[in-house]
């Protein structure tokens, strides 16, 4: 736990705090800038498993083809699906690498917003032990809570921050929500699109707004990055494909490629 | 759906690394004749026999209840303790203000709320505690506002304002009110005409409570540095650095002044000119305030470890280990010390031999 501290979370805190100082006082913009730079830093892990998860994504045809083909020799149709996966140079569990990384460095961002925010007399206690040695650091403390209508400590009063944040996320999974290989795993998809923006909104009525802050913007760096990668995906209507060449896009929407 | 795989997980995560909060700040208590007040954690004024601990009577305060606090790390799990501040007696009247931005007046003989203010919402949360003098009451608020009441009737008698939340307990003597707060400045009030006296900026937010002593006023702030400014005129006299926030109050005996900081130290220093006598390193912050027992000076860690200072010969030495961290002020009556922990427990220790005399449950 200390190993976490002193490693992620204190370095997070703290620059946090400096941006605050920084950008004259304004915490909401020192959520958002700060939300982007740890998208930036982490972009190489994204970009691999995004393009993990598109290239999976784009087998989908083919590993269907090969469920109804081998459909009755269950051997036979894993020794050829991996075999699809290797010619296609896809490792089915590529994008679970980058995944495990994102998610303490995500926990780590949001227990820094949190902490950093400190209504509460225990909060800033526990803060005290968590800033460096900088008079910029140590003297910002308290931070100002205030952002355009917000009080940042307190969830948003219009509820538009919950509306952005379950809004932004459905954009994101609908950009990468692919067809199911199955009727089942079709059915889930469909019930996860709409599952998770809607808990992610119902959380953030009772979040303070600094965090929902953070969420929208990550969404939103998500979908810049998702765009550059995949373009819109399933977003947008697809046009009716005849049968997808080698040359072809699969996915609807314009594509382009970082490379 | 590869975006659910990581959104649900981390959803999960953040509820359960983001929310397992710190354990909630006590209150503080006092004591008045042989009886103990404290409030409970569930917002219940309680009477104690301070001889044994037991209890004598309690009163649940409706609006000191304990309340979830915006955001997830709140909810159902992290829980806002119904007071920080020590409540206070006055003749046959107990004062204690909540972090609900309320403050109830009780009366000890028909153990009946005899006000509380405001009669109608409330004000800003109340960190620190009452004080009482002639009479009136004194409430610094996080609306930046301290109040000043009548102690009988409840009736608001003037308002001081300054720029930031007010958590410290406020500090009067000679007609004048001190106030500590987060607009990084400590202020002096003259309390007959209502009318600032002088403001003093420091570098921090100052969250320690200010302690007026010889014609000097001691306010330590967030910018790590002590002050020592003249009670009339506000002019700096003296600044003390330390490693780290000045929390719990000072207190003073004899000349010297002992400061509590976050950086694991009480600081002995010469009240007049800031020298430096001696320093004691609890081996963790110092956030409770000390306590004046005799010519000793008492003081607790955040890990439990309460320590005697002898003022005469700087010496000090252990007194007593609690299970449970301290962060409330300490206080003490005929040479007893007693000691709130973080796991709601009250203790009372003999002062010269550190003998546990009682230790009960707040709850």
């Amino acid at each position: 736990m200390e190993i976490w501290n002193t490693l992620i979370q204190e370095p997070m805190i703290n620059t946090l705090v400096v941006l605050y100082s920084v950008l004259f006082g304004n915490f909401g913009v020192a959520i958002a800038v700060f939300t982007m730079l740890v998208r930036l830093v982490m972009l190489p892990l994204t970009l691999r498993q995004l393009r993990s998860s598109k290239a999976m994504s784009d087998l989908q045809p083919k590993i269907k083809e090969l469920q109804k083909k081998y459909a009755k020799s269950k051997d036979k149709l894993s020794q050829e699906m991996m075999k699809a996966y290797k010619e296609a140079g896809v490792n089915p569990l590529g994008c679970l690498g980058p995944m495990v990384i994102q998610l303490p460095i995500w926990i780590a961002l949001y227990q820094s917003v949190v902490g950093v925010l400190a209504t509460t007399p225990e909060q800033l206690l526990n803060l005290s032990q968590r800033l460096y040695s900088w008079p910029i650091v140590y003297q910002a403390i308290p931070l100002k809570e205030d952002f355009l209508w917000l009080n940042l400590a307190n969830p948003d009063p219009y509820y538009v921050l919950p509306v952005l944040v379950g809004a932004t996320m459905w954009v994101q999974q609908k950009m990468v929500s692919g067809p199911g290989m199955d009727p089942r795993q079709q059915q889930m998809n469909s019930m996860m699109l709409w599952m998770m923006p809607v808990m992610f909104a119902f959380f953030t009525l009772q979040f303070p707004s600094g965090l929902a802050i953070y969420w929208v913007v990550s969404n939103v760096v998500g979908i810049v990055v998702q765009y550059f990668v995949t373009g819109w995906g399933h977003l947008l209507p697809r046009a009716p494909v005849a049968v997808p060449s080698k040359t072809e896009t699969p996915a609807g929407g314009s594509r382009k490629r970082l490379t | 759906m590869r975006y659910s795989l990581v959104a649900f997980p981390l959803l999960i995560g953040i509820l359960i690394a983001g929310c397992a909060g710190p354990s909630a700040v006590s209150s503080g208590g006092t004591v008045s004749g042989n009886t103990l007040y404290f409030v409970s954690s569930s917002g219940s004024l309680v009477a104690m026999d301070a001889s044994n601990g037991n209890r004598l009577w309690s009163l649940a305060l409706e609006g000191l209840q304990p309340r979830a606090t915006g955001g997830a790390c709140s909810g159902p799990v992290t829980v806002t303790p119904a007071v920080y501040g020590a409540p206070q007696v006055d003749g046959d009247r107990i004062y204690a203000a909540g972090y609900s931005g309320l403050l109830y007046a009780v009366n000890a003989t028909t153990r009946t709320v005899a006000w509380r203010y405001p009669r109608e919402g409330r004000v800003g949360s109340l960190v620190g505690s009452p004080v009482i003098v002639d009479g009136n009451v004194f409430i610094g608020s996080s609306d930046g506002k301290v109040y000043m009441l009548d102690g009988v009737m409840g009736e608001v008698l003037g308002e001081f304002s300054t720029g930031g939340k007010v958590w410290a307990t406020v500090a009067v003597a000679d007609g004048i009110l001190y106030v500590g707060s987060f607009d990084k400045k400590a202020y002096a009030f003259n309390i007959a005409t209502k009318e600032k006296m002088w403001e003093f900026e420091t570098g921090g937010a100052v969250a320690a409570s200010p302690v007026a002593y010889e014609g000097l006023v001691y306010a330590g702030s967030f910018d790590r540095d002590l002050y020592a400014v003249g009670a009339k005129d506000g002019m700096e006299k003296w600044r003390f650095s330390a490693g780290n926030w000045y929390w719990g109050r000072p207190v003073a005996h004899k000349g010297v002044v002992y400061v509590p900081s976050l950086d694991h130290n009480v600081y002995a220093l010469r009240a007049a000119s800031g020298e430096k006598l001696a320093e004691f390193d609890g081996g963790s912050p110092v956030s409770s305030s000390p306590v004046v027992v005799g010519d000793n000076v008492v003081f607790a860690t955040e890990k439990g470890t309460v320590y005697l200072i002898d003022t005469g010969t700087m010496g000090w030495r252990k007194l007593y280990q609690t299970v449970g961290h301290i962060r409330s002020p300490l206080f003490a009556r005929n040479g007893v010390v007693y000691v709130q922990t973080q796991d709601r427990n009250l203790h009372a220790v003999e002062a010269q031999s550190g003998n546990k005399l009682w230790a009960v449950q707040t709850n």
